[in-house]
């Protein structure tokens, strides 16, 4: 079938300051389109779907569900997959679920416009049958057996399910080997039906290519597969968070969890929940950018806490932290090792009531900010991840650009007022894995 | 195909060499210095707690506080302390990750991050804070002496990462190359500050270094920088001596640690006898490319021999690889599997080595591999830290093949030489980790269990 070339209705991102530049476009078909040519060897391109392991609603969307359909997806209609229509053309593919999407991704160095159609064709449809889908709770059940055997997944698991009552971040991205048990070709043909419409998709490209060659592979590709249109997408009301997203209470659920494996030491995760978690995606963006101010201020390697905690010898091999931000959950986590986890939470305390006391300095503000903007900086040295970020961006529909737009209105005075609602008692939890003791397996 | 830049050598002293690779296609700019000396049981261990005091502080940066006050002041420049083994040798160092001036915004334009970094690198290496006795303070060798036994011992948390290196000491036991290069606990805990003090004032005599740099500079530029911030050091020569060869097992090696988890590691070896180190000899390097080409095909690409038959037919596991050491020419292949299944695995991943090792090779296949391993060397050139990695083995192996050359090597791989580098793989060595159920929650919080709703999902409704 011959497809009319259609001029691709691009709108450019522009960022002068760094010289970077993307397009995005939406197809009649509802998908949204992101382009970054840039000056590489390397093709990537990521088809993002806005489904992930915290979108559950009904009886059939059981934890684990958006992963498995991930493993599932690369099956074709003609009973091979698409792994191996990738591997002919050179093209390493992969796929991954996270909280709020599930991605399907490949990168190649040549014959990207056939790899890009396989890509594209796995929107069409999903082909499973019960033996297929038998073999891949096996699969799985290996994947969630290796997480359970690593002492640092697990404190970290252990710690969300300590924190939040409600919220679906409590259960694994993988699920369970008990939820996946009663997964049927049939109910994952219904949640395929419902959540991989093109209208919740995008697709994010990088490399060395041009907005229109990508625009032309989709046409030629999307315009050939009947059945995945919806009409009137642009009118469709996207689906609100759960109400097991809404009724989370603010405070920590438990403040402490533990358990025992065969680790040397004992490990730690230190939570900090944020009690008033944004929802909206540029929500999300302004409270990730100022979380990852404040966890600088708070906890670098620059700063006092980390230093006093290592001089005194409370923790060894450094502490790492990190943030999370997803709809309607925020946490911060402080992460190492320490013979006496509670005497780090002890000093954890005494830290935040002299923080309380003194507020930040205008210096440590700048420092953080100096560091936030270099890391922006420096992130576009990694295509995938610009494919990645574009995706997200493109998925809440923002730019790339916002990021750094945004950054630069960023306040102190509003720092300072994240902490003093976030960093309170009541919003802590500790998760502690210590080691086996003699007669434990 | 993207042109990648060739490393400008300087000679600086008489083993101290600096490679600049000049390319403004990152935002990132990397320094890397390195250096190289015989992996030993008494020296290795040494050397990694000096590097690890080294990265404390200095003279004029006296705490960890005020170096990496310092690091953030040059817009977050990252130093991290690196050691990894060669062979039989051990290279450590450090790798600093720094923003390009190029992109300072327009209140720091005169900001120079290179030459700001590299004082800080030289600072640690030539000035580290002495306590009034002459010695490397003994409080932080003390610290950094626990925190590294602790690494060792924290080894067994991550039961994949236990299970390979206990793999490699026993594939490589009577080689240098079987040791850790941070010893062991016990070789750790009894280093002193009269040790590690002695230790450094050899190295600064006797050093062999490489230092890496990938960035816009050009090549006097980073020359200049160096010899200013290094000024005034000069080691003398430091030989490395020869790689030993990997002998050929007379017999297949097998162990098995039980231990409590609910993944078991199986990790399978095969001597080739084909090794980097060859590459001069007549056929040598088409051999190695060959045995490159059979590791990706085996189970290096997405779509392996070992994914397909192994993990999606059978079943049998999440993860199976495979990889290559040429500088010893053993390909290893990693599956973890629960010890139900380890029988099965073992065979099915056996069946595939044993069919490559009968030449049964589909031309498909090969195929995929040649795409697959292609790819590979055409992404080395897009960002700093596959540059110089690519770059980084072949200066130490004296070799100048560049990416291009690399890529016409693959195209020209046969079918016939692959299945000859199938042929040569001997079965070397097996090990593996399980055997047991995990350890499971110890103080399960009673509560969870009554104010956890039922969900639906868990009453079979759908």
């Amino acid at each position: 079938m011959m497809s009319e070339r259609r001029e691709a209705p691009f709108l450019c991102h522009t960022l002068p300051e760094l010289g970077e530049c993307y397009y995005e476009a939406l197809h009649p078909s509802g998908l949204r389109v992101a382009v970054y040519p840039r000056a590489q060897a390397t093709y990537y391109a990521t088809l993002g779907v806005r489904y992930g392991s915290l979108d559950r609603r009904g009886p059939d969307e059981c934890p684990g569900i958006a992963h498995f359909m991930e493993h599932k997806m690369f099956e074709t209609a003609d009973g091979g997959d698409a792994d191996s229509a990738f591997a002919a053309l050179g093209a390493d593919a992969n796929a991954f679920t996270t909280y709020d999407r599930t991605a399907y991704q490949f990168t190649c160095t040549e014959h990207f416009e056939e790899a890009l159609a396989v890509l594209l064709r796995l929107t069409g449809g999903l082909y499973v049958t019960e033996a297929s889908v038998e073999r891949e709770r096996a699969i799985i059940a290996e994947e969630i057996r290796m997480d359970t055997d690593n002492p640092w997944s697990r404190c970290y698991a252990n710690l969300l399910r300590a924190m939040y009552r409600r919220h679906p971040i409590r259960e694994p991205v993988c699920g369970s080997q008990r939820s996946i048990a009663g997964l049927t070709p049939e109910r994952l043909n219904r949640v395929f039906d419902r959540r991989y419409t093109l209208p919740d998709m995008v697709l994010s490209v990088t490399g060395p290519i041009t907005p229109e060659a990508v625009w032309d592979t989709v046409c030629r590709t999307l315009d050939g597969q009947p059945g995945r249109l919806v009409p009137g997408h642009s009118d469709r009301p996207r689906r609100g968070p759960g109400a097991n997203i809404l009724d989370e209470p603010p405070g920590v659920w438990r403040r402490r969890a533990s358990a025992s494996m065969p680790v040397a030491k004992p490990l730690f995760c230190l939570g900090i929940k944020d009690p008033f978690p944004p929802v909206s995606p540029r929500d999300r963006l302004r409270r990730e950018l100022y979380m990852a101010v404040l966890q600088e201020m708070l906890f670098s390697d620059a700063g006092t806490f980390y230093n006093d905690l290592f001089e005194r010898g409370l923790v060894s091999q450094g502490l790492s932290y990190d943030f999370t931000v997803e709809t309607g959950c925020a946490l911060y986590d402080l992460t190492g090792e320490a013979d006496d986890p509670e005497a780090v939470f002890d000093a954890f305390l005494a830290y935040m009531d002299r923080r309380h006391r003194e507020g930040f300095t205008a210096e440590e503000f700048e420092r953080a900010r100096r560091i936030q903007y270099a890391d922006f900086v420096t992130g576009f040295d990694a295509a995938e991840d610009i494919a990645e970020s574009v995706l997200c961006c493109t998925l809440g529909g923002l730019s790339l650009f916002d990021y750094f737009t945004e950054a630069e209105r960023l306040t102190l005075v509003e720092a300072e007022h994240l902490f003093l609602t976030t960093f309170r008692p009541g919003q802590y939890a500790l998760s502690v894995i210590k080691p086996c003791t003699a007669g434990q397996k | 195909m993207i042109q990648t830049p060739t490393p400008t050598t300087v000679r600086l002293h008489e083993t101290v060499f600096l490679h600049t690779l000049t390319t403004d296609r990152f935002k990132t700019a990397r320094l890397s210095f390195y250096t190289l000396f015989p992996l030993d049981a008494k020296h290795s261990p040494a050397m990694s707690l000096l590097f690890d005091v080294m990265g404390q502080g200095s003279q004029r940066y006296p705490d960890t506080a005020s170096l990496n006050r310092r690091l953030d002041d040059l817009y977050g420049t990252v130093i991290r302390t690196r050691g990894f083994p060669w062979g039989d040798h051990h290279v450590l160092g450090f790798t600093a990750e720094m923003m390009e001036d190029t992109f300072l915004p327009p209140a720091d334009r005169r900001m120079d991050i290179l030459g700001g970094t590299m004082d800080v690198l030289a600072e640690l290496i030539l000035h580290p804070r002495l306590g009034s006795d002459g010695l490397l303070r003994s409080a932080v060798v003390e610290r950094e002496r626990r925190s590294l036994c602790d690494s060792i011992r924290a080894m067994q948390d991550h039961p994949q990462t236990y299970a390979e290196s206990r793999y490699h000491r026993i594939l490589y036991a009577g080689e240098p190359y079987a040791l850790s290069t941070m010893g062991t606990v016990e070789d750790v805990e009894t280093l002193t500050a009269e040790d590690v003090t002695d230790t450094w004032r050899q190295w600064l005599g006797k050093a062999r270094v490489e230092i890496f740099y990938v960035g816009r500079a050009d090549a006097g530029t980073v020359c200049r920088k160096v010899r200013e911030a290094f000024f005034g050091w000069a080691p003398c020569g430091l030989t490395l001596p020869p790689m030993t060869a990997h002998p050929t097992p007379q017999s297949l090696r097998t162990c098995t640690e039980e231990r409590a988890l609910t993944q078991g590691w199986l990790c399978m070896g095969w001597a080739s006898g084909i090794t980097d180190s060859q590459v001069g000899e007549p056929g040598g390097r088409e051999r190695l490319f060959a045995a490159r080409m059979l590791n990706q095909l085996l189970g290096d690409m997405p779509s392996s021999l070992l994914f397909r038959h192994v993990r999606e037919e059978k079943g049998l596991c999440y993860d199976c690889t495979s990889s290559f050491d040429a500088v010893k020419g053993v390909l290893t292949v990693l599956c973890g599997t629960s010890s139900a299944h380890r029988a099965a695995a073992e065979a099915a991943i056996r069946a595939q080595v044993e069919a490559l090792r009968a030449g049964h090779i589909r031309e498909e296949d090969l195929e995929l591999a040649r795409a697959s391993l292609m790819n590979e060397y055409r992404q080395c050139t897009d960002n700093p830290a596959s540059l110089e990695h690519f770059w980084f083995w072949r200066t130490l192996r004296g070799q100048t093949e560049t990416p291009e050359d690399c890529l016409e090597a693959v195209r020209r791989v046969t079918e016939t030489q692959v299945a000859e580098a199938a042929a040569c793989l001997v079965p070397d060595t097996l090990f593996y980790l399980g055997g047991g159920d995990g350890c499971e929650d110890t103080e399960k919080d009673k509560d969870e269990e009554t104010e956890t709703e039922t969900e639906p999902w868990e009453t079979g409704e759908a």
